[in-house]
């Protein structure tokens, strides 16, 4: 019988409650599953502190709102403030983003790779391309990352390669970490199989199995340090009782590109660009109505991406999620949208992600720490916005949709032909505002380099002023990727650990 | 303890002083495995006359409240229609009367009688109930088998100026169905400035209304016949500051708008023709801040009428096939 994977669920804990470690990590995502696992396989007593509850399978619901309510933060309401509010998403479960993500893998980009070395040489030295290769090899094994198979693609995912197809650009089936999916749909609400291979069902338990201690629902809110050397966090349980975990050797911040810089603020570690820089993949998204039945919600989460757009920074997905999010996205109001609803399953919506060039910021908040971020596109991510709707038109148009609805304000509610499309990059708006955004993978609030003016940790991961202080999540990032970033994260995060016991 | 099962039945005729062997040496009850459902419950211990003065069977629900994490519950009052038969809520309004709620606890820091520390605590005091000895009441909570919470056995003690006070009021608890009704009181209790009135909400869920048009001729229920108060529930828990206290601003606004758009009156006074000319009109506004309260309010609108089960399942029950679709 394996072993319970929450070895202390604040919930329960109601009286001051404190723990010794060798080393203590914040946040059980990507970042903190792959560190906790390397460490405790070395050996080190190792204490992952968690601020979400264990989420099991059989807990997982259909509908959109409850799911984003128990498993998300803030109910996905969390907002980035710029000339475009923005809404940005992030886990808030045992496992992290990764009970709630599309499952999407990809490695990390050599060209990327290369933009951060140019920028900084000592990155080079510090890290090889090809450790990160290798690490990115152990992870995937791991997680089981294959392409979609036909045979749970379905429409929506089928159609995109089909219109790709017709343009002649390069798509391909999305590589995702799961095991015997049966295109439920259900992956941004916790798939209820089991079948996504996300943290709390690989790194998690593996890491447990050999002796990790998993604190679930558990907010920490203070890195503890005396005489430059981190030695501990504190914070607050579900249960309302303060406690402390005290590390021997080493804290690891693995909390998000939003929580991590917060932590190091709210703790005074306010050396370097602490909580600036913060790059994303802002994504835009339209529907589209076809004659045969689609059924959005059905078949693989994000089963397929058109890759022949990279070189623009876009890179467009199939979509998939809960009923009400996918009925949110018809046009109309009145009678009018009640007859579309109607025909709910002939609509299909995909998305563009971007790789923009904006830089925000991420401070602490003043509602319960809430974190203040700010975040506006650049003219030419706008631009770039522009062109994602309108080769997302052009793709659905040739998949065989009746008519698309690029969702652009001050643009044809309704469009049905490719000239429309050609006629919206041409004309179209040119402000943040009049196209409906979100905000997915966050990085460089947090970055790594060797100038200390110019960066947070140094190249092996550490806190250029506080010993025994590492950041492994995704705020190490100088840049974002242009592609899903979960290995990435994990490769790095993998890379960080082999540091931690250097020290 | 003996080593085969016990069900909560074999303890209906079990003297007092057995059920008070069996709380000693009970087992601990995972809260994770009450969550969401609703167990049959039985009264023992107390004298006949009691019983039938008051009740012999009732129903205690376990419900995670999704923004405090609290571990809630109610008793519901059953028709008494013999230890055997069915659970009938009794009703009022349509509604399953509730009362005595509760917050489950670990045991820790809890005063308690000695050796009743081997479960869960079902604790009056920590939920919303009218002032009396109801607020003094906890009970110990143990499973009768080990890691199995099908079957629990419970006990009431008193705790009045610091004091201890054991009762015979014994019962035990049998896992019957998934909890299907969440009573507002037990859920909201906090005063909170960010709540909608009654008098918003019925502008809101006018607003929903005209945006989402289903007035059952286009074959979908409408949305005056589903059930909003899961959505009302979930939405007032679970967002973030920031989205709560922007709808407000939000329902004021599409609200009054019509008045400066020449309507002359708020939206709730307005014909079905003018709310559909106007939220026409309001959701491809230029202004961003009527646009944003229409997309906003539209996605909600969504939320609330897919929370709706017959409404789920009107595109939920299409069979998965193989192939393209």
């Amino acid at each position: 019988m394996s072993a319970p994977l929450v070895a202390v669920d604040g919930r329960r804990v109601t009286r001051k409650y404190s723990e010794r470690a060798d080393v203590v990590i914040v946040g059980s995502g990507p970042a903190g599953a792959v560190v906790g696992r390397a460490l405790t396989s070395k050996g080190l007593r190792v204490v992952i502190v968690e601020e979400g509850h264990e989420a099991r399978p059989s807990d997982f619901v259909a509908s959109g709102m409850r799911a984003m309510a128990s498993l998300y933060r803030d109910m996905g309401t969390s907002i980035a403030f710029g000339t475009a509010s923005m809404p940005y998403l992030q886990g808030r479960a045992v496992g992290g983003t990764s009970v709630v993500n599309g499952a999407i893998c990809w490695r990390f980009p050599r060209e990327v790779f290369a933009e951060w070395t140019k920028a900084d040489a000592a990155l080079a030295d510090a890290i090889s391309y090809e450790s990160i290769a290798e690490a990115e090899e152990r992870i995937e094994r791991r997680l089981n990352v294959h392409p979609t198979e036909e045979r749970v693609s379905r429409a929506k995912n089928l159609l995109l390669g089909r219109g790709a197809e017709a343009l002649g650009v390069a798509h391909r089936p999305i590589r995702r970490n799961v095991d015997g999916c049966v295109g439920e749909g259900r992956c941004l609400q916790g798939c209820p199989h089991g079948h996504k291979l996300s943290m709390d069902r690989t790194f998690l338990p593996d890491a447990v199995a050999e002796g990790l201690r998993v604190l679930s629902g558990m907010r920490v809110d203070q890195i503890l340090y005396a005489r430059g050397r981190a030695n501990g966090v504190s914070g607050v349980s579900s249960g309302g009782a303060r406690f402390e975990i005290h590390a021997r050797h080493a804290v690891v911040l693995a909390a998000s590109a939003i929580q991590t810089p917060v932590l190091l603020l709210q703790s005074g570690l306010k050396h370097g660009p602490v909580g600036d820089g913060l790059a994303a993949h802002p994504g835009v998204a339209i529907t589209g109505r076809f004659a045969e039945p689609v059924r959005n919600w059905r078949g693989a989460t994000q089963g397929h991406e058109v890759t022949g757009h990279r070189h623009e920074g876009i890179k467009l997905e199939a979509l998939g999620f809960d009923l009400s999010i996918l009925a949110s996205r018809i046009p109309g109001v009145g009678a009018e949208f009640a007859r579309r609803l109607s025909e709910l399953d002939h609509y299909a919506a995909w998305g563009a992600a971007m790789r923009a060039s904006a830089r925000g910021t991420v401070r602490k908040g003043i509602w319960g720490g809430r974190p203040i971020v700010r975040y506006s596109l650049t003219p030419d991510d706008v631009r770039r916005a522009r062109r994602a709707v309108r080769v997302l038109g052009d793709t659905m148009l040739a998949a065989g949709a009746l008519e698309v609805y690029p969702g652009v304000s001050g643009f044809d509610t309704v469009v049905r032909d490719r000239a429309q499309m050609a006629h919206l990059e041409a004309e179209g708006p040119l402000v943040a505002s009049d196209y409906a955004m979100s905000m997915t993978h966050l990085f460089g609030t947090a970055r790594m380099g060797s100038d200390p003016a110019r960066s947070v940790v140094r190249p092996d991961f550490r806190h250029h002023r506080m010993d025994r202080l590492y950041v492994a999540d995704s705020s190490v990032f100088p840049t974002n990727l242009g592609v899903n970033p979960q290995i990435a994260i994990m490769a790095l995060a993998d890379l960080c650990a082999e540091r931690v016991g250097i020290g | 303890m003996p080593d085969t099962m016990t069900c909560a039945r074999d303890l209906h005729t079990a003297p007092n002083h057995v059920l008070r062997e069996h709380i000693l040496r009970g087992f601990p009850v995972d809260p994770r495995a009450l969550e969401g459902w609703a167990y049959r419950g039985t009264s023992l211990g107390l004298p006949d006359l009691i019983v039938r003065l008051t009740w012999r069977t009732f129903q205690k629900t376990f419900h995670r409240d999704v923004l405090t994490d609290r571990l809630l519950g109610w008793n519901v009052r059953l028709e008494q229609d013999g230890i055997n038969a069915p659970s009938r809520p009794k009703t009022r309004g349509g509604r399953p009367i509730t009362e005595w709620n509760y917050e489950v606890v670990a045991h820790e820091g809890v005063p308690m009688p000695r050796g009743f520390d081997r479960g869960l605590v079902v604790d009056y005091s920590r939920a919303p109930n009218p002032p009396g000895v109801v607020q003094l009441v906890k009970d110990p909570l143990v499973a009768l088998n080990k890691g199995d919470a099908d079957h629990l056995l419970g006990v009431s003690y008193l705790v009045a100026f610091g004091v201890c006070i054991e009762t015979p009021t014994y019962f035990t608890l049998e896992r019957e169905h998934r909890i299907n009704y969440v009573p507002d009181t037990i859920v909201a209790p906090r005063v909170d400035p960010l709540r909608l009135t009654s008098v918003e909400r019925r502008w809101t869920e006018a607003l929903f209304d005209g945006i989402l048009g289903t007035d059952g001729s286009s074959g979908l229920p409408p949305f005056s016949a589903v059930d909003k108060a899961a959505f009302w529930r979930t939405f007032e828990q679970a967002p973030g500051p920031l989205v709560r206290a922007g709808l407000r601003p939000m329902v004021h606004l599409l609200t009054f708008l019509p008045i400066a758009l020449g309507f002359k009156r708020p939206f709730f006074r307005l014909t079905q023709d003018e709310r559909a000319q106007f939220l026409s009109a309001a959701i491809v506004d230029r202004r961003y801040a009527v646009r944003q309260a229409m997309a906003t309010l539209k996605t909600l609108a969504c939320f609330a009428y897919f929370e709706d089960p017959s409404v789920r399942s009107r595109f939920e029950s299409t069979p998965v096939s193989v192939g393209l679709v």
